[in-house]
């Protein structure tokens, strides 16, 4: 179990348990977090599992497909530390990561 | 052989009618036994009631099975190394052509979709809003009926308008009548399809004469586009720009792209606008709520899409030997999902027989899920959004007390044939 602090879109903060083996969208989702609405379920098939992470983490993730690269070009709400939670591992991500739900499209 | 101008509601309700189910009003209390009972269920539900089968187009003799709880529904979409599409290929593909992107899988549907996919993404399409959609829903469509105070919604707005939205957005030429008369024929593809083994054949015959006749109908519109120069924002100029990866499209391929895209692109989106209003209107208390805060708006949508859904089954076939709910389904055996069912499972939606639009958001398979995820959701959306506002701008909106209440119909495909409302003029 890893903890993870995430922001909601209205700016809450929470932290929440990740299990092993899951992708950060899984343990976003198994925590409640419903605002992040993954439609396609994890496959890269979409940008609905949008986040921001902190800029000390981002740098320490194993670095993005095209693939999602290209999917996160299609976001109004892109920025220099944007990421597809369903292509983040939760046995990837630096101690103390923080994930802000990026805003809907 | 097809009547090429065929009329377009005509079209629409002999859709209606292939899945009609034998006049089957309401499938929601028969899933619950099914899916308590008999979660992986021999056969294709789908043949019982007539309708025709995605599993089994061409009515082989396939082994297949209905599969009908939430997880199990959402796992076959999701797993596509379990699961594959191809079989796709043999209904609707044998028609729309070979890079129809539901039935492909692997590299090649990874390529296609990549490159279709910047055009389709939320933020490429905001542009359309305000220039197409909008002013279709509310100039061309609402504001020469506002003065009489009554419309069918369905037949005056919620089958032409997004077949005139999807039409301007592709980038042809804005003539109606042209319009209407491709449209009729994407719907004659649809109307093609059989549950009946009797029709099969000619059946096959028409779609294929009707996919030909929309073909020779789109390539001349792309070449003529291609010399002109391809410049815009529209679909059939991206296509023409458009390389992923090394893939670029010839006029023959763009004219392939548009056909597959046609038949999805209109009468889902007037169905689950109809099923909308339907059911908005018979939750007054909702209604009110909704048109007093129009943020409401996707939320009403998505619990539509939810309570009934427009695609009610999909289908795919497992590449090995496969186990859901604890039954162990061959390889090479067609799975029948019912997103239907799956939608009231109550392991995933508390009292899922109740219209709610403040239940927590949970896995909607309404546009599908995994890599086929509906390509054209973002349109969609945009697309019932702006009508739904419009709509309920008109004052006093409501059903007309005159004319029979709206009936969704259907084991899928499901919308009412006539939605007649009324409001103060």
């Amino acid at each position: 179990m890893t903890e993870l602090n995430v922001i909601t879109r209205l700016g809450v903060s929470r932290t929440i348990t990740a299990q092993s083996g899951l992708s950060v969208m899984e343990a976003l989702r198994d925590n409640g977090m419903d605002e992040l609405l993954a439609l396609c379920g994890g496959c890269c098939s979409c940008a609905t599992c949008h986040v921001h992470v902190d800029p000390a983490s981002f740098d320490a993730l194993p670095t993005m497909t095209e693939d999602e690269n290209d999917l996160l070009d299609s976001s109004s709400h892109r920025n220099d530390y944007s990421r597809l939670s369903c292509q983040m591992q939760i046995d990837d991500m630096p101690a103390g990561m923080t994930v802000t739900i990026a805003q809907e499209d | 052989m097809v009547d090429n101008k065929a009329d377009l509601a005509g079209q629409f309700l002999s859709v209606s009618d292939l899945y009609d189910g034998a006049g089957l009003v309401d499938p929601f209390p028969m899933y619950v036994d099914l899916r308590e009972k008999t979660p992986v269920a021999e056969g294709d539900i789908l043949a019982r009631y007539g309708a025709p089968q995605q599993g089994d187009a061409t009515q082989s003799g396939r082994p297949i099975v209905t599969v009908y709880r939430h997880a199990d529904v959402a796992e076959v979409l999701r797993n596509q190394v379990d699961w594959s599409s191809a079989l796709l290929m043999e209904g609707l593909g044998s028609f729309l052509g070979d890079i129809m992107l539901t039935g492909l899988g692997g590299d090649a549907h990874r390529k296609m979709r990549g490159l279709l996919q910047p055009w389709f993404s939320p933020a490429s399409l905001k542009k359309f809003n305000d220039s197409v959609i909008v002013p279709l829903v509310r100039d061309r469509f609402i504001a020469p009926l506002y003065a009489k105070g009554c419309m069918d919604l369905v037949g005056n707005l919620a089958l032409p308008y997004p077949i005139h939205v999807v039409y301007g957005m592709m980038g042809f030429p804005d003539d109606p009548t042209m319009v209407e008369r491709f449209a009729g024929q994407a719907l004659t593809i649809l109307a093609s399809l059989t549950g009946d083994p009797d029709k099969l054949e000619q059946a096959r015959i028409d779609a294929f004469q009707a996919a030909q006749d929309l073909y020779d109908d789109i390539k001349p519109i792309i070449a003529a586009r291609r010399a002109y120069g391809a410049a815009g924002d529209d679909l059939i100029a991206f296509l023409l720009r458009a390389e992923f990866e090394g893939l670029k499209l010839d006029d023959h391929q763009i004219a392939n792209v548009v056909r597959m895209l046609l038949p999805a692109a209109a009468e889902t989106t007037t169905r689950t606008l109809a099923n909308l209003m339907v059911v908005l209107f018979a939750h007054p208390g909702t209604l009110a709520r909704v048109r007093a805060d129009r943020t409401l708006v996707p939320k009403a949508m998505n619990e539509s899409m939810r309570f009934d859904p427009v695609a009610g089954y999909l289908a795919r076939q497992a590449t090995r030997d496969v186990t859901l709910s604890d039954v162990t389904i061959a390889e090479g055996t067609a799975a029948s999902v019912s997103i239907s069912s799956a939608h009231r499972d109550p392991r995933v939606f508390e009292n899922p027989d109740i219209f709610d639009i403040d239940r927590p958001a949970k896995v909607n398979l309404g546009f599908g899920y995994g890599i086929h995820l509906c390509l054209g959701m973002p349109v969609a959306k945009l697309e019932i959004e702006a009508a739904v506002n419009a709509l309920l701008d008109l004052p006093n909106l409501s059903l007309d007390p005159d004319m029979p209440p709206p009936q969704v119909r259907g084991i899928t495909m499901r919308g009412p044939d006539a939605v007649h409302i009324v409001w103060d003029a």
